[in-house]
């Protein structure tokens, strides 16, 4: 069935209502085009149904900046992500304190910190951001998918 | 609005009555964001047995949707008025 794909695609990334009211009337009006009009008409019609799958992405970031709960949960993110990046640090700190520039342990020589250049400190820095920062948004964003539930047509 | 006050559409009749000005991409977004404000309301459209693909959702204006339709052409009338217009 034409269209199916593109359901199928949008019940696993926007949320139920949006589903509801966005897509699945997009996706209906692709139906009846594929089945009224000529199939030179086919391809503006997806691609109208592929902007309406966008245009819920849209809606629904809208709609989650708008929630009364999501700057509680941006501090909580932003809380989980600085603590860790604080534990790297951390860690960097005592090893460029305690070992030489051969791994070995050398307290107070600071090699480690005299050889590191500004690049290879941002490297590092952004290594630790986003070893931080990707396991706490995949822990704490809830599943937005409408999921597999059988349509109507099913 | 306008194309929704005499009769109830469906989201492709509306692009293709707007001739240009709605786009088959964006119409569904303005309609859910309309109906969230009351200004449309919505339902899908009863299939006969056997009808295959998904229900088409079928839009028209609320009252109070065509009472703030009224109220924006009245007031977009007031401010094309100048000043000496209104005087006169």
């Amino acid at each position: 069935m034409i269209g199916t794909g593109i359901d199928r695609f949008a019940r696993r990334t926007v949320r139920v209502p949006t589903h509801d009211l966005i897509v699945s009337p997009a996706i209906a009006d692709l139906q009846f085009e594929a089945s009224t009009h000529t199939w030179w008409h086919l391809p503006r019609a997806y691609i109208g149904a592929w902007r309406a799958v966008v245009g819920a992405w849209v809606h629904d970031a809208c709609l989650s900046v708008q929630r009364p709960c999501w700057a509680s949960d941006i501090r909580t993110i932003a809380g989980l992500v600085c603590l860790q990046c604080g534990y790297y640090a951390g860690l960097l700190s005592i090893a460029t304190i305690t070992l030489n520039r051969h791994g070995r342990f050398a307290p107070l020589h600071l090699q480690l910190l005299t050889a590191l250049r500004p690049t290879d400190l941002a490297l590092l820095s952004v290594a630790a951001l986003a070893i931080s920062t990707i396991p706490v948004l995949a822990l704490t964003l809830p599943r937005v998918g409408a999921g597999d539930h059988p349509t109507p047509a099913e | 609005m306008d194309l929704l006050a005499p009769r109830e559409r469906f989201g492709l009749e509306l692009v293709e009555a707007s001739e240009g000005r709605l786009k088959r991409g964006s119409v569904y977004v303005t309609l859910a964001r309309m109906e969230a404000k009351g200004f449309v309301e919505s339902r899908q459209e009863a299939r006969a047995p056997g009808a295959i693909g998904l229900p088409r959702r079928m839009y028209r204006a609320t009252a109070y949707g065509l009472k703030v339709r009224d109220a924006y052409v009245l007031l977009r009338e007031a401010l094309r008025l100048r000043p000496a217009d209104a005087q006169g």
